[in-house]
């Protein structure tokens, strides 16, 4: 094990990471209709939301800290918490099928962003599959390029979206300035309702967590980076929101499909929508980075505990996952290809693995309720305050999300009943895999030092070959 | 209870670094470190092993010997604990003993200030 001193990453990486996955595309896109149909109550709305994501950052920071060199996260937490059965259900679905999924239409949707604002003559899956392959380049290059690539690009788009806004809370672009009423939504319902879709603003944030094992000092700068993370992205978003009053109607806002290009063609015209254009390449950028590097640690913790083929535990010289790597990146590029422009039906199956992944949130809860009950004296250098209260809000909070998953009632019933198809099968294939790969009880939490011991390769290696696993 | 006790931490070697910057960073002043062979009730068993070692088999430790005022022991221990867990097997242990008398030869202080 690497001493603390020698590990390449800080707390400065852990904030662009844990941003870089949170600022997406579709974040812009979601920051522009919430404001839209809310006016500058999203902002009230926006501070619920990291209200209730800072409560699960800190659970999942506690679970860090319970065990800090686990490579997969999520993974290893639920195995000691909850079993085999609900860490597989979850993390297939809830992180690898979601996040490919997501980081597919991202790609797709990029793309299509490109093409429209530079009008080149160069197919529209073209630009994301440059940036693909360079962010696999650097992933393959080991964790200290992935974090030079993350921290650049976290921090130009940080800079870029608190300028941009501040121009527009200034009213100082060169575009006519627009007299409206600043709150849309004024009554407490409505602001409530806005914070399903504040909520997307900041999920994510435990992206971090798979690089602990790469970070100096983890216990403290893993749920400080969060935090930061969390923070800086709700003082961003509030102070493009601001500047979105000034110069875009509301209603133009919520009805554009890309409202943070109207926002920067309205501040600053052609410059601006070049500007912004800029904006959504870093945010699809960053959020790819991190969806590759997160995507194969925690597909390479899965192969540790044997819930993925072997394979994908395969590093190259640099250390990192390779063929996990190769395998997020090809996936993403696929479904970037096979969605092209026309994302309706994806954008559907994306509300239903979103909320496998509100139902992995809700598990890392769990996990910390049941491990506090199984070891109350562990030593955790970092527990949520208030005993059981954080984690049960944050269930409480997440079930909320998911109940507001679509603002059109007919479609949120198709979601839940798609989501609770979907975990069937993926429950009767991940019991199948359990009995025949892994030898386990399904519902029987594993010791947590024996989800530890799985972080050796010689755990897996010993097993195999005395028939124990297969 | 004595006014000094005596905290002996076994713990693996590649910890003791981070366990001596802990340490003075709480102010505890003076420390006696060995190189010892020993195990745990795993019998020394690794943690990626099927079946348990039928023998004890020793494996190098460092011990780690620290004399403080009794009133502090909670809040060292905490902080020891801290510092050494990793959830893996071998993270080490912690004994806390009182001490009936400690004498600095030089000027024939004794107790808290000996230490």
């Amino acid at each position: 094990m690497a001493r603390d001193e020698d590990k390449p990453l800080g707390l400065r990486n852990v904030v662009s990471v844990s941003m870089g996955l949170i600022v997406s595309m579709s974040c812009l896109v979601s920051l522009g209709q919430g404001a839209g149909e809310a006016g500058t109550m999203f902002i009230p709305a926006m501070a619920i939301a990291l209200v209730l994501n800072l409560c699960s950052a800190a659970c999942m920071a506690e679970l860090n800290s319970l065990m800090p060199n686990a490579t997969g996260g999520l993974v290893q937490y639920t195995l000691a918490g909850l079993g085999p059965l609900p860490t597989l259900v979850a993390m297939v679905g809830g992180y690898l099928v979601c996040n490919i999924l997501c980081g597919g239409v991202e790609a797709a949707i990029f793309g299509t962003v490109m093409t429209q604002t530079l009008h080149l003559p160069i197919p529209a899956a073209v630009w994301p599959t440059l940036v693909s392959i360079v962010i696999a380049v650097c992933a393959l290059l080991g964790v200290d390029a992935f974090a030079k690539l993350q921290d650049f690009v976290s921090y130009l788009l940080l800079f870029s979206m608190i300028a941009i806004g501040l121009i527009g809370a200034l009213r100082l672009g060169t575009g006519e300035v627009v007299r409206q009423q600043t709150a849309v939504a004024t009554d407490p319902a409505s602001v409530v309702a806005a914070v399903g879709t504040a909520s997307w603003l900041f999920v994510g944030a435990e992206y971090c967590i798979p690089i602990s094992k790469d970070v100096r000092n983890a216990k403290r700068n893993i749920p400080l980076g969060m935090i930061i993370s969390l923070v800086l992205i709700f003082v961003m978003d509030s102070i493009v929101v601001l500047g979105f009053g000034n110069y875009v109607p509301w209603a133009d806002l919520s009805s554009s499909a890309t409202p943070h290009l109207l926002y920067g063609e309205r501040l600053l015209g052609g410059f601006g929508k070049v500007w912004m254009c800029v904006v959504s390449a870093l945010a699809f950028t960053g959020s790819q980075n991190s969806t590759v590097n997160g995507l194969s640690q925690i597909t390479d913790g899965m192969t540790k505990v044997n819930m993925m083929p072997h394979v994908f535990a395969r590093k190259n010289r640099h250390g990192a996952p390779a063929v996990a790597i190769l395998f997020v990146t090809i996936s993403i590029c696929v479904i970037a290809f096979l969605s092209g422009g026309t994302s309706d039906s994806i954008s559907f199956m994306i509300l239903v693995v979103t909320v496998l992944w509100l139902v992995s949130y809700i598990l890392a809860d769990l996990d910390v309720l049941v491990l506090r009950r199984r070891f109350p004296k562990a030593p955790r250098a970092f527990k949520v305050p208030g005993g059981p209260v954080v984690p049960i809000v944050g269930i409480v909070g997440t079930v909320f999300m998911i109940a507001n998953i679509s603002s059109d009632p007919a479609e949120a019933r198709l979601v839940w009943l798609v989501s609770l198809v979907t975990l069937a099968v993926l429950g009767v294939l991940s019991l199948f895999w359990i009995r025949r790969k892994m030898h386990m009880a399904p519902l029987k939490p594993v010791p947590i030092p024996q989800v530890l011991a799985m972080e050796n390769d010689l755990y897996y290696t010993i097993r195999h070959r005395r028939g124990i696993w297969r | 209870m004595s006014a000094v006790s005596r905290i002996d931490i076994i713990t693996g070697m590649e910890k003791f670094d981070g366990l001596r910057r802990t340490l003075s960073r709480a102010h505890v002043r003076g420390m006696t470190v060995m190189q010892v062979l020993g195990c745990g009730v795993e019998k020394g068993t690794k943690e990626y092993e099927v079946d348990e070692n039928y023998e004890m088999e020793l494996l190098p430790k460092t011990m780690v010997s620290v004399v403080v005022e009794t009133s502090r022991v909670y809040e060292l221990v905490d902080l020891i604990e801290k510092e050494l867990y990793t959830g893996h097997i071998g993270d080490g242990k912690i004994f806390v003993s009182d001490l009936t008398q400690v004498v600095r030869v030089r000027t024939g202080d004794e107790d808290t200030d000996a230490i």
